[in-house]
């Protein structure tokens, strides 16, 4: 009996193909929009958790930050008119040593790496300008900084070679440049090994030179991680130690420092912990600053959050079309009925009962609302996958999607069915079967 | 002349109202007393708007009459319900209707399985069944036709087929030869003579033709809303006779 309401629903489709599919858009587009974006959030969330949290699962990142402040990012509690940061607010050498030698057990070490100055210089082709020609970002970075950024990060190393451990602690004036500046000041890479890279210091507005020891290149992570971990190949990697000495001495200063962790278990632990020493060894009489640490453990549940968010505004809009849909169905259901109400008339009076009535046209809203649902699963798949390869990630609409999209829609078929197939069951025979 | 005892329909002081208790109150039956005995073939004739389909549609068990008693079989028809009167329609009787009233993109087998369907019949006795039926009204090579594909004899045939599913004690046929030409009709015609010399079954026929009338074994003339005559069919004798039968 249900079997053939089924495959008696399946004709009525196939009778009305134009029509049925008309009815059927508004679920194929809610439904599809809901797979397809359940498919780029799982793309987006699955390949953020592995890139950052393979690249990043050990990092932990330290600021300076103002006493009020819940974060970095706390612009509410950021006091504009406070105390400029001075040289005794800052993180220097003296701490890395101390938390390298306190934490060894639970550190590899600590990295810095981070825009120190810039270095303007002239191109091949040209005259050697103050700050208006070409420029490099100088990062200055301690071996660990170094190593961590060409290792697993953004940055693969190309020609040359790598600068060691020696010119780190001495602090030689040497330089690594991306292809594109040593293209842009040599002709190519190859050329650029070994020569001298001049300019003039935008801070200290002081001619500087650096040997050139090797190039890299950009590291692709897929467009959308390349997007949010931008490099411009204008930065330049130098040791810390050569820009400090040239600048002001011997002593090494940074706002901001990262630690890697031995072990990605425990990082938040250490995150805290390692946090908790420092304000309290060090910043414990500080009037206005403090230290703030964030893993990416914790930079992750903001994305995760955000596309938490970005999910549920578009599913309000799949819904209104879903909405829009379901009412499309109850439409043409009503219509259904209207048209063949002599048939209702007709297999009443060789013996279906109301019920039996009800329950053929409430299965024919199901199918009409469940082969909406496959089309749209099929399309949002598709598009989902599509979208989600442009970003560079594959990803997979859960099982737990598409089950739930295929129960919506037959719960959907059985709501927006149910007044059709009542209205149907309850006609009476005669008037049914005298109908013009 | 065959001898009948055991009452089908019976039908005491039956009145049929449309529009009941408002201004445009219309009576079209003004207290029809019938009764049909088991196996017998009987016509009803009459002007158009008489009546005749509304007597049917009570026959049937499709309507309710507004005053009177109806027993079909021993059941008491007024005080059924909905689904007590689908029950009915669907085991004691077989309708056959001047628009066929095929289910259309259902082939003739289908179409003829389907009151089986409503009878909770398995797939398989059911095919089988319908089969039979449709080898019975000639149409066994036609099974899988849509009736957009059949003529309007054939699909008359394929609905009597399905009138005759679940064995029903009666056949009400509100004029199945209306929409034929006159030598179609007269093969539907011997269908039904058929069906009920050899079968035995109970059958109520409503025609505009008299000579279809005259070969069944009573005719009843309704005129607005009253039977005003009642006789034997002038050549069912006759028939008898011809043919040979018992
Ligand atoms: N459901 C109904 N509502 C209102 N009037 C009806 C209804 N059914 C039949 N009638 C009226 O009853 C009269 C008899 O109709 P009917 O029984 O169909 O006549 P016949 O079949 O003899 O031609 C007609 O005047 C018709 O308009
Ligand atoms: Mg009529």
């Amino acid at each position: 009996m249900i079997l053939d309401s089924i495959l008696l629903a399946f004709s009525e489709l196939k009778a009305n193909k134009m029509r049925s599919f008309l009815t059927m858009l508004g679920i194929v587009i809610g439904i599809s929009a809901v797979i397809a974006i359940m498919t780029v959030g799982d793309a987006l969330k699955s390949s953020t958790m592995d890139t950052l949290g393979g690249l990043g699962a050990t990092k932990i990142y330290y600021y300076v930050i103002q006493k009020d402040q819940r974060d970095p990012y706390d612009d509410n509690n950021y006091q504009k008119d406070t105390r400029p940061m001075r040289s005794a607010d800052l993180f220097n050498d003296e701490m890395f040593e101390d938390l390298e030698e306190h934490f060894s057990d639970r550190i590899k070490g600590i990295s810095i790496m981070g825009a120190q100055s810039s270095l303007s210089y002239s191109t091949s082709d040209g005259e050697l300008e103050n700050g208006a020609g070409k420029s490099v970002i100088l990062y200055g970075c301690n071996q660990c900084g170094y190593e961590e950024s060409l290792r697993e990060g953004t940055m693969e190393f190309t020609y040359g070679r790598h600068i060691t451990r020696q010119e780190f602690e001495s602090g030689a004036k040497v330089i690594m440049i991306s292809e594109d500046t040593a293209t842009a000041y040599y002709g190519s890479p190859e050329r650029a090994i070994g020569k001298l890279f001049e300019g003039i210091d935008t801070l200290t507005k002081r001619y500087d030179n650096y040997t050139v020891v090797g190039t890299y290149k950009k590291k692709s992570n897929g467009a959308l991680m390349d997007m949010m971990m931008y490099v411009p190949t204008q930065i330049a990697l130098i040791p810390l130690r050569s820009l400090h000495t040239f600048q002001m001495g011997d002593s090494m200063e940074t706002e901001e420092f990262t630690a890697i962790a031995k072990n990605a278990e425990d990082v938040e632990e250490v995150s805290k912990e390692i946090e908790d020493y420092l304000n309290r060894v060090y910043y414990g009489n500080n009037d206005t600053y403090k230290v703030y640490s964030e893993t990416m453990t914790s930079a992750l549940d903001q994305i995760g959050s955000l596309t938490n968010m970005i999910t549920l505004a578009i599913s309000a809009i799949a819904a209104i079309s879903l909405l829009v849909g379901g009412i499309g169905v109850m439409n043409i259901m009503v219509v259904s009925i209207t048209e063949r109400t002599r048939e209702i008339g007709t297999r009443k009076a060789l013996g279906a009962t109301n019920n039996d009535i009800r329950m053929q046209f409430l299965i024919e809203a199901v199918v009409l609302c469940l082969v909406g649902s496959a089309i749209g699963i099929i399309l949002g798949l598709l598009g989902g996958m599509g979208i989600s390869s442009i970003i560079g990630f594959a990803g997979h609409a859960s099982v737990k999607a598409i089950a739930g999209s295929v129960l919506f829609s037959m719960a959907f078929g059985i709501f927006f069915g149910y007044y059709p197939a009542n209205k149907a069951a309850k006609m009476n025979p005669i008037d049914a079967l005298r109908y013009e | 002349m065959k001898d009948y005892n055991e009452t089908v329909i019976d039908l005491k002081g039956i009145y049929k109202r449309f529009y009941e208790g408002e201004p445009n109150e219309l009576e079209i039956l003004h207290g029809i007393d019938l009764q049909v005995k088991k196996g017998e073939f009987i016509s009803i004739v009459g002007a158009s708007g008489s009546g005749k389909s509304t007597l049917m549609n009570i026959i049937g068990a499709l309507d309710r009459p507004s005053e009177g008693s109806y027993y079909l079989g021993g059941t008491d028809i007024c005080e059924a319900d909905d689904s007590e009167l689908s029950h009915i329609r669907n085991k004691e009787i077989g309708f056959v209707f001047q628009t066929y009233n095929l289910i259309p993109r259902n082939t003739a087998l289908k179409n003829v399985e389907l009151p089986m369907m409503y009878a909770r019949q398995s797939a398989g006795s059911r095919r089988k069944k319908a089969k039979e039926l449709l080898e019975l009204v000639g149409m066994g090579d036609r099974m899988s036709h849509t009736p957009d594909r059949l003529s309007g004899g054939q699909k008359q045939r394929v609905a009597i087929a399905r009138a005759l599913a679940n064995d029903p004690s009666i056949i009400l046929a509100d004029e199945p030869t209306g929409a034929l030409d006159s030598k179609t009709g007269r093969l539907i015609m011997d269908l039904f003579h058929e069906l009920h010399e050899k079968k035995g079954i109970t059958i109520v026929l409503i025609t505009h033709s008299p000579e279809l009338a005259n070969e069944t074994e009573r005719v009843l003339t309704l005129m607005d809303g009253n039977i005003i005559s009642e006789a034997r069919g002038s050549t069912y004798d006759l028939r008898q006779h011809t043919f040979g039968v018992q």
